[in-house]
């Protein structure tokens, strides 16, 4: 009887039903379109980062013997293991048309789709005569996309060049996120064994790799050897390469952003708590005379809890899976719209699977939307438990107050103060709930205003320029034979001999694992080690990266201390594990030329940022060791120049841009960053940051416009007959919408000064905090905002106050004045 | 003339569910006139009294209000209109409960930017009785003393014409005579046009003439 009774009482006011639910889906709508695009931007970024890698294999078993079909099943079958994959690397395209590196490889369907090239049309190749090409290829060499297409390929076998003819079977997109501009030549399995069996143990003969695509990411190096041994290829374990994309998954998040995002959800919960807890209390409020007739002939607190909470059942029912599903269109929808505006956009149109993490935000969207529907019930029943039947017949005359000794109380200004003031608790409530969505706005624009370009690059680069090989900016310090990427000298004394060359340092490094020893490295017997040594000109050495403030710089360059290389705590601490020695150990060294040398170690340095690190990590113990040029090159042997920084004279900045542009053209197998590029890798991740916040600011406007108009509209509404009243004695129409302008100036105008001494009090304290830990962040404010937010809440405030005027004086007031 | 009506009509719902709540109503009332409109519960007496008081429009005919057809005043002229010739009494007062008794009482008069005349409201707010509950709200009042705040702000502003609905419905029968004698007071002693709508016999007596309602047509 109850649920019926509430049904047809909730169903007898269907413009307030309407607005009711209408203002639930647009709750449910603003908050599973933020997490819908929350984590697809997430999702995106890591696709990015990945697709930056070329594969999205968890791992890679390089350079394999073991192969064979047998051992790609078997390690198929592990439990592990989602997905395998095999690739042979048969050699490079070197047609004259072709300016840039075109691989030749063999691939499983498997392998190409998880390194991105998955055919569009035509199919994989499966005769010795099929290739599959990429798009850009195919442009280059002049061939149409046609399956059927003939192709004449040149391939470079040890220095010489060979001609084959095959036919497109198919063709597929290059990876366009990949670092290094690359094409891609698919042949078959029929063509790799033929190939293999006429280059047999010559250094022609292609290289196995088997990619390894996990069921989850937790530990992948422990995985990959559990992988390995039960598939019987135990002894691949150390040609195991773990995709770099999946380490940042696995860093740990400081306290602080732990913090700063619990901050930050508990206030979006606590937004929407209020907004729902609106809806709820100002419909019980509207109902208190309907609540307190029904007392009156015998229903129990019990059987009103009841009537309410099948109201919301039925509102929920309807409204949320509405909002929920419309917000994950509307947020994977936009999703791509945002990566565009980003460095992210040549992934824009990829499909970025929500598919995993949809349930996931469909029921998070859910449960967050009815558990807050419950508990916002709460208020509203306990304000209908405590009605009596006499008070709610006079709800509208309840004030609190019995006497107020002025005179001028009809003055437009006053009467709105007044009328504010009627209910303490929905006023507190709709500051609130506008107040925190404001200093949420002002939080986001002061983030974006603090965003630093000099402190990024700061930590990042230390010089204008770094040059390396292009292997070394793609992955690590290796070529695909594995030995290291050396830059050419002559290429260095070109850039030093340029007009725009102000300053520089060139870094020789080489690994030093196979003909240096460490005598008495302190590690446990059988535990081995990687040693990478440097030798580094003074200039490439800068006391920003020091770790000890102290360090004899002197005794480094006459060539009796070295410096030990080790990663950085977010806290500025040696990242435990990264290095060997303490300062002031003497390092003894088993040299290639068979001597033995003595160093002192003079303390370390962060070689986590700029390119001062080889990023090769042969070992889980690596040994990064610092030298003058001198004592490197007499250590190995060789002269190899890892990579070289340079800074560029004043006003030359155009001429060494396009110079090491042009360089980069002639020499494909180099590579630079600058400040130039990476300003723009900042200016793009501040476009995305400031894309994410555009979208949190307009849903957080709209939960506080929502909030305004719902109770705004409401306060109006339950004094229809009121209104009626002072129009029948002579209220005009532009005297009530003043009165109403004044209404919801006093709301905005509070929630403003709350939000804005609110917004003062945590620059003052945790946000300046917070925001100065970030490598790219320096607190900064924008006074301009408070004006901003201000135009814009007024804005609002007076097209609702014109609007809802307008409503309320199309009603006939003989009618409104006949209400109970 | 104060009030004219023209072949007023007002008509509710559509075809067969149509109700006549006036059917061509000619009346007439000069300027001082102590009226009372009576019938039965459903007549179309309060109808009237909105049509009179320009608180809603014909379905046709013409309502003439100091010789001004109101169906061809926009909205703002009809409540400036309200708010300097016509005062309410309404049955259930319809006071504003966010303003104390004296704001209540000269609303009209500070909506319209005029000042109050001070001693002419304290002489009513005497003879209603309620002096002393100038500073209270609405909410701390009896229906009586709500019903004559009421009626206080309805002559505040020494409207031409008083139009009250019910006025001594939540009264007891003493202070139901004061009302209807301070109505009596007001209509001799500045010469204020007052229509009455009652189911009172008693109070009707006590109007100079009577206007007699049934099925929405007067019938006297």
């Amino acid at each position: 009887m109850i649920r019926k009774f509430s049904f047809r009482s909730l169903m007898a006011d269907k413009l307030r039903c309407f607005c009711t639910i209408t203002a639930m889906i647009l709750t449910s709508i603003l908050f599973s379109t933020l997490f819908t695009t929350v984590t697809g931007i997430e999702k995106a970024y890591d696709h990015y980062n990945i697709k930056k890698t070329g594969t999205d294999y968890h791992f890679i078993v390089k350079d394999t013997s073991a192969g064979s079909d047998d051992t790609v099943n078997r390690i198929k079958e592990n439990g592990l293991v989602d997905s395998a994959g095999r690739r042979t690397f048969i050699s490079y395209a070197v047609n004259e048309e072709l300016g840039y590196n075109v691989e030749i490889n063999y691939m499983d369907e498997e392998y190409a789709r998880h390194s991105f090239y998955g055919i569009t049309e035509g199919s994989m190749p499966s005769k010795a005569d099929e290739a599959a090409i990429d798009t850009m290829t195919l442009e280059a060499l002049g061939i149409s996309k046609t399956v059927g297409a003939p192709v004449s390929i040149d391939i470079d076998v040890g220095g010489e060049t060979i001609t084959e003819n095959f036919v497109l079977s198919g063709w597929f997109s290059n990876n366009a996120s990949y670092s290094v501009k690359i094409g891609q030549v698919l042949v078959s399995e029929a063509y790799k064994e033929q190939w293999a069996s006429l280059h047999e143990g010559s250094d022609a003969e292609g290289k196995d790799e088997i990619g390894v695509y996990l069921d989850s990411a937790y530990d992948i190096e422990e995985e990959a050897a559990e992988i390995l041994e039960e598939a019987g290829a135990g002894s691949e374990i150390g040609n195991v390469a773990v995709n770099p994309a999946y380490y940042s998954e696995s860093e740990g998040v400081s306290a602080g952003t732990v913090l700063a995002l619990a901050g930050g959800v508990s206030m979006i919960i606590l937004i929407g708590y209020l907004i729902i807890h609106n809806i709820f209390y100002i419909s019980a409020k509207r109902d208190a005379k309907l609540f307190g007739r029904l007392k009156t002939i015998g229903m129990s607190d019990r059987h009103l809890a009841q009537f309410v909470r099948t109201q919301a059942y039925f509102l929920m029912i309807t409204a949320v899976p509405i909002g929920i599903l419309c917000g994950c269109f509307i947020g994977s929808r936009l999703l791509p719209f945002l990566l565009m505006q980003t460095s992210m956009a040549d992934i824009a149109n990829d499909s970025i699977s929500l598919k995993n993490n949809m349930l996931g935000i469909l029921s998070f969207s859910s449960v967050f939307v009815v558990i807050t529907t419950f508990i916002s019930i709460n208020g509203p029943i306990r304000m209908i438990k405590k009605l009596s039947p006499v008070e709610s017949a006079r709800i509208e005359l309840s004030g609190g107050r019995s006497q107020r000794k002025t005179t001028d109380g009809s003055r437009l200004y006053k009467f709105a103060f007044y009328n504010i003031l009627r209910s303490k608790k929905s006023l507190a409530l709709l500051v609130v709930s506008i107040a925190l969505p404001i200093l949420l706005v002002i939080v986001s624009f002061d983030i974006l205003c603090s965003f630093d370009m000099d402190k990024y690059l700061s930590s990042i680069l230390y010089t204008d320029y770094t040059i390396a090989s292009a292997d070394y900016y793609k992955n690590e310090y290796l070529d695909f034979d594995g030995n290291v990427s050396a830059l050419d000298e002559d290429i260095v004394n070109d850039i030093r001999s340029s007009s725009f060359y102000e300053d520089g340092a060139v870094i020789y490094g080489d690994r030093a694992t196979d003909y240096t020893e460490i005598i008495g490295s302190g590690l446990l017997p059988g535990e081995e080690y990687g040693l990478n040594i440097y030798g580094t000109e003074r200039a490439a050495l800068n006391e920003k990266q020091f770790i000890e403030s102290d360090i004899d710089i002197e005794a480094f360059e006459k060539g009796s201390g070295i410096i030990e290389g080790c990663w950085t705590d977010s806290s500025g601490q040696i990242y435990p594990g990264t290095a060997l020695y303490s300062k002031g150990d003497t390092v003894k060294l088993k040299c290639s030329d068979g001597k033995t040398r003595e160093y002192t170690v003079l303390g370390h340095m962060n070689v986590a940022m700029g390119t001062l690190t080889t990023k090769i990590s042969d070992s889980s113990t690596m040994c990064e060791l610092y030298f003058c040029p001198e004592q490197y090159k007499q250590i190995s042997g060789n002269e190899n120049i890892m990579s070289m920084e340079f800074n560029v004279r004043k006003g030359c900045e155009g001429e060494a841009e396009s110079y090491m542009e042009q360089l980069k053209e002639e020499i494909p197998f180099i590579n630079y960053e600058s400040v130039y590029s990476l300003a723009e890798d900042f200016a793009s991740m501040r476009k995305m940051i400031r894309m994410i916040s555009i979208i949190l600011c307009t849903v957080l406007t709209w939960i506080a416009v929502m909030n305004l108009i719902n109770v705004f509209v409401s306060s109006i509404l339950v004094r229809k007959k009121e209104i009626a009243a002072m129009k029948s004695i002579g209220m005009t129409r532009s005297q009530l919408r003043k009165m109403f302008l004044w209404e919801i100036l006093y709301y905005n105008g509070a929630s403003f000064i709350l939000a804005s001494a609110l917004s003062l009090l945590l620059s003052v304290s945790v946000l300046r905090w917070f925001i100065n830990g970030f490598s790219f962040l320096s607190f900064r404010t924008d006074p301009a905002v408070y004006p901003a937010i201000l135009f814009v809440i007024l804005f609002i405030g007076i097209i609702t106050v014109i609007v809802t005027e307008k409503k309320v004086s199309k009603a006939n007031i003989v009618e409104e004045l006949k209400t109970l | 003339m104060v009030i004219r009506t023209k072949d007023l009509c007002k008509f509710y719902g559509e075809g067969t569910n149509m109700v006549k709540a006036l059917d061509n109503v000619n009346i007439s009332v000069e300027r001082g006139e102590l009226i009372g409109v009576v019938g039965r519960s459903g007549s179309g007496k309060s109808t009237l009294l909105n049509m009179l008081g320009a608180l809603d429009r014909p379905t046709s005919g013409s309502v003439e209000i100091g010789g001004q057809d109101i169906s061809k005043m926009n909205d703002e002229q009809l409540t400036a209109m309200r708010r300097s010739k016509i005062g309410f009494i309404f049955q259930n007062y319809n006071l504003i409960p966010v303003l104390n008794v004296y704001e209540n009482i000269v609303m009209p008069i500070q909506l319209d930017g005029k000042k109050p005349d001070t001693q002419y409201i304290r002489s009513i707010l005497d003879a209603l009785e309620i002096s002393h509950k100038i500073s209270a709200l609405p909410a701390s009042l009896s229906g009586g003393q709500q019903q004559r705040v009421a009626i206080a702000r309805a002559l505040a502003n020494r409207p031409e014409i008083v139009l009250a609905d019910e006025p001594t419905g939540n009264l007891d029968e003493a202070m139901g005579e004061g009302v209807v004698n301070m109505l009596r007071f007001m209509n001799r002693e500045f010469d204020q046009t007052i229509i009455v709508v009652t189911h009172d016999q008693d109070v009707a007596e006590k109007m100079n003439r009577n206007i007699r309602v049934a099925d929405g047509r007067v019938s006297s």
